[in-house]
């Protein structure tokens, strides 16, 4: 058996009675860490964004999210481990409205919020960073300024009599590239000559500069190089310390481990179980393998 | 501001370069045709803009096409391939007509009820395309073309039954519409009418549309479902929107042939405009002050290739050469990229270090 | 005027009419079904038939042999068709616009080489065209024999490639790579189909049988060549594709409803029936929306329809 982890090869063993998952964990997940990383003590408060029981189809329409609940409070991050494919991207999608679910609820700070269309999160305050942003999270052909504005063009200052107001969104535009370190000639670029981390921190600026009540972050430093993916994280702790509650859902478990406040782990639509920051990293990485937490505290 | 200046700049550069290729290309088939391709393009340019008269109807040429091209242009932005013009037109024809001729009234209210009555019922037209794909997933493309057809016999139909002219000794036709509610002439001497006028306002009114929310949004739905839906853009209901507006414009053109120029209906009268209207959007780049002036373009191209026909032994479809040629090289063109070239030459084994 | 409409030799010719009517849409559709399922929508079948009637003229009033005018008509159609091959595969732009392109320029080209061929006479040039075959003891029999066994060669030719396309198409590697392509070209990339040569080569086998139904219309139904002698009928061979689910059977079943719708049509001015006959031909143009709100719910379309691929995108 070989692993592989971000295209290099981590090693080979071979497949014996004696090989343990735990071997195995560790072999894909790693451990070693980018770069220093400040994770000050979480300052929470209610509960802001509440899911019970959640159900929800793939794209085939089978079954895949099975009774997913979870709570955020605000100021925290929920960090969301697991394997890619286990209904990460079909709950991120449930909670902005892009998919409805089959099943359960949603709550936004006390409010029902299940199944509403895609405006009425964003205008509940609910961003989201999605984890395809070459299809979802941008319009390659348009331009950073317009790209700031595509959940928001309809509405002042950035309209006014159901015109744009292009200056309002020039001026909008080149304080985000400044406050963002957006790489650029001019907020006229258009978003696909980018590279691939200003792109997101295009995304970022639109989503975290409004101060959302939710951040629904889904692979938030994909494909990114190490220096975006630095700025990204400082930024969605930022956000997390202005008190918005933030999922954080990841593939990439020292991410998870970094940034988050709890552990939450995924596997096959379910909900494994739900650890404290600095939990036993085995422990994780079992539980996204499929192991339930009552299952391996019995077991201890 | 600079940077939109010089992307402007290179957009008619680049349409410039499309055109002189295709009539270049155009030269050479009319050489191999024995004849002189200057003479040939000098009687063109004579035909379309040689006398007060024959600039005139070059403007009576440009007018319908800017309108449909622009309405074209909307459903384009949308990413809907919306090719059904030709059956928008005719059925804004046919409801122009009906009111004209069937309601009794002032022509105070006629007229602006028959502008009203076209936008319906080129928009209907349309619309049914836009509520196929949204409710059914149903290809626009086909159903579009589909409706064509029906349009064209429905309108058959008509000038043969219920609405022929019982004057008209039998010919296909509708009657006249009175001479109260038609578009008036600008002098007696041209055929040009008052009709420009609404192809001016409706310029106007598309800079302002791409510049409202709405025009926006149609934009942004353009980018890619995904994208929209992400940004809360209820994709059903703007697709169903885009399609109406593009067809209700396509309807307006067929009510501007009607009460500016024929005053009646007759079998196929919208004679092609629609895929006319597709080009002249593309080569526009989608913009309206581009549609006006490529419109304008094609415009000279038909009215002059009349002349250069009754002229010269140069037959008429040389025009239709030019007009694909220049439609295969806007689409290609965004490919037609240095690098792409450069690869294609290394492939070979030729350049590649060098220059391509 | 019904007694006449409705008595057997009526009925007889309305019903061979239909068979011959139906023939250069069912070509032309027989090879939309090969495209279409590789993923090309090509709305510029009107283009590469238009070319393939003028040039088969062309090459039989030239060279006396019909059989050398359908030969033209082939050629002329694959190569016509590797323009539009290398827009939508290569180039990678959209194939609506580029279809809309073909058609315009297939027309005004063939209409071009024609002039340049003959001039301006004042009578057209005329071949003489594809005589009938009375196929022996079948084409006796009481009426299917002259509806069914009195036509030329290319209406044998036309409904015999029914069942050869069907084989081509379910029982070859050849189809099954033309499917793959269609439905999903990632795949069959990945098991190494070549997307690109297989949608060229699609595109090809399109063009050889729209050129055949060109040629049908100058020397088979016509014995001239005409501007417009194809009468849109490149535009209802796709709307004969769609109907047809992507299946030459069906297809055939398809051209036969045009072409009766037609040929009723036809024989109602004949006989000047007064009857709005515009209902009835708008009635196959109608059925196929309806097909296609049928087909389009159960996702029966190739996935990649009418989308160009591409490796690097995903």
């Amino acid at each position: 058996m070989t692993v592989l982890r971000d295209g290099k090869l981590i090693g080979s063993m071979p497949v014996t009675e004696k090989t343990t998952k735990e071997e195995l964990t560790c072999m894909m997940v790693g451990r070693e860490v980018l770069f220093e990383f400040v994770h000050t003590d979480a300052v929470t408060g209610q509960a802001c964004l509440e899911m019970v029981n959640i159900c929800a189809n793939n794209d085939k329409g089978i079954p895949i999210l099975q009774n997913f609940s979870l709570s955020i409070k605000t100021g925290e991050i929920l960090g969301l481990a697991g394997v890619d494919g286990n209904g990460q991207k079909e709950l991120a999608e449930v909670l902005t409205g892009l998919r409805l679910s089959t099943g359960g609820e949603i709550s936004l700070c006390g409010k029902a919020a299940t199944c509403r269309p895609p405006l009425y999160y964003i205008r509940e305050g609910v961003a989201h960073i999605p984890e395809d942003r070459h299809h979802t999270g941008l319009a390659m052909g348009f331009s950073i300024a317009k790209n700031l504005i595509i959940k928001n063009y309809s509405q002042p200052p950035y309209a006014k009599h159901k015109l744009l107001e292009y200056k309002r969104i020039e001026s909008h535009a080149k304080d985000m590239v400044d406050k963002y370190a957006i790489k650029s000639n001019s907020v006229e670029d258009f978003i696909k000559d980018l590279s691939g981390g200003n792109q997101q921190k295009v995304i970022l600026a639109r989503e975290i500069s409004g101060n959302p009540r939710v951040l629904i972050a889904s692979q938030p430093t994909r494909g990114l190089d190490i220096g975006a993916t630095e700025y990204v994280r400082e930024r969605i702790m930022d956000t997390r310390n202005k008190g918005t509650a933030v999922l954080l859902i990841s593939a990439d478990l020292e991410e998870i481990l970094q940034l988050s406040d709890r552990i939450a782990v995924i596997y096959s639509g379910k909900l494994m179980g739900i650890l404290p920051r600095g939990a036993d990293v085995q422990e994780i990485g079992m539980m996204m393998m499929g192991k339930c937490q009552e299952v391996l505290e019995y077991a201890q | 501001m600079r940077n939109k200046l010089t992307s402007g700049l290179k957009a008619v550069g680049s349409a410039a370069l499309t055109i002189f290729i295709a009539l270049a290309i155009g030269a050479v088939l009319i050489s191999i045709s024995g004849e002189n391709p200057v003479t040939a393009y000098r009687l063109m340019i004579n035909g379309a803009f040689g006398s007060a008269h024959k600039i005139s109807e070059t403007l009576v040429k440009a007018v319908p096409l800017m309108i449909m091209a622009l309405g074209t242009s909307i459903a384009l932005k949308n990413q809907l391939w919306n090719i059904g013009g030709d059956g928008q037109f005719t059925l804004g024809a046919i409801f122009a007509l009906a009111v004209g001729i069937y309601v009794p009234l002032p022509a105070v209210i006629v007229f602006p009820l028959s502008i009203v009555a076209a936008f319906i019922g080129g928009g209907l037209w349309a619309g049914i395309a836009g509520w196929l794909k949204t409710r059914f997933n149903a290809n626009e493309v086909i159903t579009t073309l589909m409706l064509n057809y029906v349009a064209t016999y429905l309108l058959a139909y008509l000038v043969y039954g219920p609405m022929m002219d019982p004057k008209g000794f039998g010919f296909p036709q509708t009657p006249l519409l009175p001479e109260s509610v038609r578009l008036p002439l600008f002098s007696a001497a041209t055929r040009i009418h008052m009709g420009i006028f609404m192809a001016l306002i409706l310029l106007v009114l598309m800079m302002f549309f791409w510049r409202s929310t709405l025009g926006y949004k149609i934009e942004l739905m353009g980018q890619g479902q995904q994208v929209a839906r992400y940004a809360g853009v209820n994709a059903k209901s703007t697709m169903i929107i885009a399609m109406v507006l593009s067809g209700g414009l396509a309807g307006i053109a067929g009510w501007n042939e009607v009460y500016g120029l024929h005053h009646r209906l007759m079998t196929d009268i919208a004679s092609g405009y629609g895929s006319l209207a597709i080009v002249i959007a593309l080569l526009g780049n989608l913009n309206p002050i581009g549609i006006a002036v490529s419109s304008f373009f094609f415009s000279v191209l038909l009215v002059g290739g009349n002349t250069m026909q009754r002229m010269t032994e140069i037959p008429y479809s040389i025009v239709d050469v030019i007009e694909a040629l220049v439609i295969i090289f806007v689409i290609t063109r965004s490919m037609m990229k240095l690098d792409v070239m450069k690869n294609f030459f290394t492939r070979l084994g030729i350049g590649g270090k060098k220059h391509v | 005027m019904f007694n006449s409409l409705l008595s057997a030799d009526s009925i007889i010719s309305v019903l061979a009419a239909t068979i011959r009517l139906a023939t250069p849409i069912l070509l032309a559709a027989l090879g939309g079904v090969y495209a279409q399922r590789a993923g090309i929508l090509n709305l510029g079948m009107e283009g590469t038939m238009t070319m393939g009637a003028a040039l088969a003229f062309i090459t039989a009033y030239h060279s006396g042999s019909l059989l050398l005018g359908v030969l033209a008509a082939i050629v002329t159609g694959v190569v016509y068709n590797l323009i539009m091959a290398w827009i939508s595969v290569t180039m990678k732009a959209n194939q609506v616009i580029a279809g809309t392109a073909l058609t315009i320029l297939g027309v005004g080209l063939a209409a071009f080489i024609y002039r340049n061929v003959f001039g301006i006479q004042s009578l057209p040039p005329q071949v003489e065209a594809f005589s009938v075959i009375n196929i022996p003891a079948l084409s006796k029999i009481p009426v299917i024999g002259p509806i069914l066994f009195k036509h030329n060669i290319l209406i044998y030719i036309a409904y015999l490639l029914v069942p050869f396309t069907w084989v081509v198409l379910e029982k070859t590697v050849f189809g099954l790579n033309i499917k793959t392509v269609g439905e999903h070209p990632r795949a069959a990339d990945s098991k190494g189909i070549g997307v690109a040569k297989t949608r060229y080569a699609a595109m090809m086998i399109e063009g050889a049988y729209a050129g055949m139904a060109g040629a049908f219309m100058s020397l088979g139904y016509m014995n001239i060549f005409l501007d417009g002698i194809v009468g849109g009928r490149g535009f209802i061979a796709v709307a004969v594709v769609v109907f047809s689910r992507w299946h030459p059977v069906r297809a055939m079943w398809g051209a036969l409803i045009f072409g009766f719708a037609s040929a009723l049509q036809l024989r109602l001015q004949a006989v000047g029936a007064n009857i709005p006959n515009q209902f009835l031909l708008m009635l196959p143009y109608l059925l196929t929306i309806l097909v296609l709100i049928s087909v389009s719910k159960k996702a029966e379309f190739p996935s990649a329809y009418a989308k160009p691929y591409s490796r690097m995108e995903r």
